[in-house]
C-alpha cells in the first residue's frame, strides 16, 4: 500500500518536473535566431538586401523598400535544404544528414498610381525560418555517469525496475550511448506591408505578420551495457531484471506556434548611386502551445519493461524575442552592385512570459534570469555583391553571412557561416527568375544530460537552394 | 536599444511635420497620372547601359507606358517616353499596316511590269489579254538616271458609240497607298 501510494506521489511530482524543467534557452534561441529568408536574389548576395530590398520580399527584409516597386509583382518560390550533421560523441564519428523541400513565399505588391512619389501596399506569405536540423550520436561512455542516474530526480528510472524500491540503482556508467535528434518544422509569416515617399527618394515602410508555424523534435536515446558491465539484479529483489541490457527513452516535443510582430524600415536613396537602409524589428510575440510526450523502455536477459504511466503533458507559454537593429547600404558602380549591412541582436533579452498554462511566474522568472547569464548580443553582417550581364539579362552574384552565436563563451567557429552564390535572369522583360544556393558550417554541441559529461560535437554543414520567380506587370 | 529606436522614430516624424508627404497619390476623380502630368519620380538606380531590359523591370511604373530606348552612333543612349496610344487607328498607322500585300497598285513602283494590254471585241464576245514582256533593264551610266514607264490601257469597242474608256489612267487609283483587298 505504501509503495502505491509513493507511485502515485512520485507520479504527480514528475509531472510537475517534467512540466517545470521542459523549457530553456534553447527554446527561446530555437525562435530567436534569424532564418536565411525566401528570395533568391537576395540570399545568392548573402541576404544583404536591406538597402535594396526593391522586390516583395521587402516584407522580410525592409519594408521601405515596397516604396521603390512600381509594377504590380506577384512572386513564389521553393526551398530545399540539406542538413548535413557529422557528430563525434567520445572519440567516434556518425554522420546523418536529413533534408527538406518547402513553398517558401507567395507575394503581392501593389504600387498605387501617383503624380509624384511612391505609395505601394504589399502581402506575402513567406517562411521566415526552416526548423529541420539532426544529431545522431554513438559511443561509449566510460564514465560513471548516465542518463539513467541522471534521471533519478523523477520516476522514469524506478517504474522500468532500473531501481530498488527506495530508488537506488546499480547503474554507474559504462554504458554505450547512442541515439538520434530530429527536428523539423518551420516559422511562416503572413505579412501586410505598406511603404511611402515621404520625401524624394526618403521611403518610409512598415509591417505586420502574423506567425504561425510548427515545430517538431523526435529524440530517442539508448544506453547499451555493450561490456556486459551489469551483470547482476538491477534492481534489488526483482530476479528478472538480472543482466541489464538496454535502456530506451524517447521524447517527443511539439509545438504549434503563433504570434505576431511589427517591423519598421527606412530607406534612402542617394542620387542613382547608393542605397542606405535601416530597419527596426520590433519583439516578436510567439505563443506556443506545447505538447511534450515521453515514452521508454527497460531491456534485461528475461525480460523487458515499458513505461506505463502518462508522462506526456501539455502547457502554453509565450516566448518574446528582443529588439533587432538593422544598418545597410548598396552602391551600384556601373552595373555592378555591391551591399552590406549589420544588425544587432541582444539575445539575452529573450523572455518567457504569459504562461497560460502549466508554468509558474516564479520558474519563468528563474529561465529569464538564466537566459541572461548565458546569452549575449551579436552582431550579424552580410555582404554580397551582383553584377548584370545587360546583353543577355543574366545576373551572377556572390555573397557572405554570419550570424554570431548567441552564447557568452562560443568562440568564432560557433557562428553561423554561410558562403552564398546565385543566378538571376530576366525572361520577356517581366519574368524574372532567380536561384541561389548558400553552403552554411558551423560547430556545435549538445548535452544529453547534465553539463559535458555526455557531450555531443557537432560538425554542421548545410546546403540551402532557392528559387524564386517573379511576374511583374 | 530604446534611446536608438526613439531617434529614429523622431527622424521620421520630423520629415512627416516639417515638409509634408512627397507623394501625391492619384485621385479617381481627376485625370489618371501619366508623364504629362507626373511631376517627379525618385531617380533611377538602374541605368540602361549596365542593365538592359531589367531597367524597366524595376524602374517602369505600370500606369505609365513603357520607356524606348534609343543608343546614338556614339554610344550614349537615351531614354524615350512613349505616347499613350488610343484604341483607335489614325492614318500613319493605317500606311504602315496596309503597305504590303496583294493589291498594292504601288508595290511595284520602280519596277517596269511591260504593257499589260487587254481588249474586248463586243462582237464575238472574245476577250484576249497581251502581256508584253519588259525590256531587259540597262544602265545609264553617263546620267544615272532610271526611269521606268507603266502603262495601262483598257479599250472597249461598244460597236456604235465607237468611244474609248480608260480605267486606272489617272495617277490618283483606287488603291494608291493601301494594302491588300
Amino acid at each position: 500500500m505504501l509503495k502505491h501510494i509513493l507511485k502515485i506521489f512520485s507520479a504527480i511530482l514528475l509531472l510537475f518536473i517534467t512540466s517545470t524543467n521542459a523549457q530553456n534557452y534553447n527554446d527561446a534561441i530555437r525562435l530567436g535566431f534569424p532564418g536565411l529568408g525566401s528570395n533568391a536574389r537576395a540570399l545568392g548576395m548573402g541576404n544583404a538586401f536591406n538597402a535594396l530590398s526593391d522586390d516583395a520580399s521587402a516584407s522580410y527584409f525592409n519594408p521601405a523598400g515596397f516604396g521603390l516597386i512600381k509594377k504590380m509583382e506577384l512572386s513564389g518560390g521553393l526551398s530545399f535544404t540539406n542538413y548535413d550533421n557529422t557528430t563525434t560523441f567520445f572519440g567516434k564519428e556518425t554522420n546523418d544528414n536529413t533534408t527538406n523541400t518547402s513553398l517558401n513565399r507567395i507575394s503581392f505588391a501593389l504600387p498605387f498610381p501617383t503624380y509624384q512619389g511612391s505609395l505601394v501596399f504589399g502581402l506575402s506569405y513567406h517562411q521566415s525560418k526552416d526548423l529541420s536540423s539532426i544529431v545522431k550520436f554513438d559511443g561509449f561512455n566510460s564514465g560513471t555517469n548516465s542518463k539513467i542516474q541522471s534521471l533519478l530526480d523523477t520516476n522514469i528510472p524506478y517504474d522500468l525496475f532500473l531501481t530498488d524500491d527506495n530508488y537506488n540503482t546499480i547503474i554507474n556508467g559504462n554504458l554505450n550511448q547512442s541515439g538520434s535528434i530530429l527536428n523539423s518544422g518551420g516559422i511562416d509569416n503572413w505579412t501586410f506591408s505598406g511603404a511611402i515617399e515621404v520625401q524624394k527618394n526618403l521611403f518610409i515602410g512598415a509591417n505586420f505578420t502574423v506567425v504561425n508555424g510548427t515545430f517538431e523534435s523526435i529524440n530517442d536515446y539508448y544506453e547499451d551495457d555493450t561490456r556486459n558491465v551489469y551483470q547482476g539484479e538491477t534492481a534489488a529483489g526483482e530476479p528478472q531484471t538480472t543482466d541489464f541490457r538496454t535502456f530506451y527513452l524517447n521524447n517527443t516535443l511539439k509545438w504549434n506556434i503563433g504570434g505576431w510582430d511589427a517591423k519598421l524600415g527606412f530607406l534612402y536613396q542617394y542620387e542613382d548611386v547608393a542605397r542606405f537602409g535601416a530597419t527596426v524589428q520590433f519583439p516578436k510575440t510567439y505563443s506556443i502551445d506545447e505538447e511534450f510526450l515521453v515514452s521508454g523502455s527497460s531491456e534485461f536477459a528475461s525480460t523487458s519493461y515499458t513505461l506505463s504511466s502518462d508522462y506526456n503533458d501539455k502547457v502554453a507559454y509565450d516566448i518574446v524575442t528582443p529588439f533587432e537593429l538593422t544598418g545597410a547600404a548598396a552602391v551600384n558602380l556601373k552595373g555592378i552592385i555591391v551591399s552590406a549591412e549589420a544588425t544587432l541582436i541582444d539575445y539575452s533579452q529573450l523572455e518567457f512570459s504569459n504562461s497560460n498554462d502549466g508554468l509558474s511566474a516564479s520558474y519563468l522568472a528563474d529561465v529569464n534570469k538564466e537566459i541572461k547569464d548565458v546569452l549575449r548580443s551579436a552582431l550579424n553582417y552580410n555582404v554580397g555583391f551582383e553584377y548584370t550581364v545587360p546583353t543577355v539579362g543574366l545576373r551572377i552574384r556572390g555573397g557572405f553571412l554570419t550570424q554570431m552565436s548567441p552564447f557568452k563563451d562560443d568562440d568564432s567557429e560557433f557562428n553561423h557561416k554561410y558562403l552564398t552564390g546565385g543566378l538571376g535572369f530576366l525572361a520577356d522583360g517581366n519574368i524574372g527568375i532567380d536561384v541561389a544556393y548558400a553552403y552554411g558550417w558551423w560547430k556545435d554541441i549538445g548535452d544529453n544530460y547534465g553539463s559535458n559529461v555526455s557531450r555531443t560535437f557537432q560538425d554542421v554543414k548545410v546546403h540551402n537552394v532557392v528559387l524564386t520567380t517573379t511576374l511583374r506587370f | 536599444m530604446k534611446s536608438t529606436l526613439n531617434l529614429f522614430v523622431f527622424v521620421i516624424a520630423l520629415s512627416f511635420f516639417t515638409t509634408g508627404c512627397y507623394t501625391i497619390v492619384w485621385d479617381p476623380r481627376q485625370e489618371f497620372p501619366d508623364t504629362e502630368n507626373s511631376t517627379g519620380s525618385s531617380g533611377d538606380f538602374y541605368d540602361y547601359d549596365y542593365y538592359g531590359g531589367y531597367v524597366d523591370y524595376y524602374e517602369a511604373p505600370w500606369w505609365i507606358p513603357p520607356a524606348v530606348y534609343i543608343t546614338n552612333i556614339d554610344g550614349t543612349t537615351d531614354r524615350v517616353q512613349t505616347k499613350d496610344r488610343k484604341d483607335e487607328r489614325n492614318s500613319e498607322t493605317e500606311t504602315i499596316r496596309n503597305s504590303n500585300g496583294r493589291g498594292n497598285t504601288d508595290r511595284n513602283s520602280g519596277i517596269n511590269t511591260g504593257t499589260t494590254t487587254t481588249t474586248t471585241n463586243s462582237g464575238n464576245n472574245n476577250n484576249s489579254t497581251v502581256v508584253t514582256p519588259p525590256p531587259p533593264p540597262t544602265r545609264d551610266s553617263g546620267t544615272s538616271n532610271t526611269s521606268t514607264t507603266t502603262s495601262t490601257s483598257n479599250t472597249r469597242n461598244s460597236g456604235s458609240s465607237g468611244s474609248n474608256e480608260t480605267r486606272n489612267s489617272s495617277s490618283g487609283s483606287r488603291n494608291s497607298g493601301s494594302g491588300r483587298r
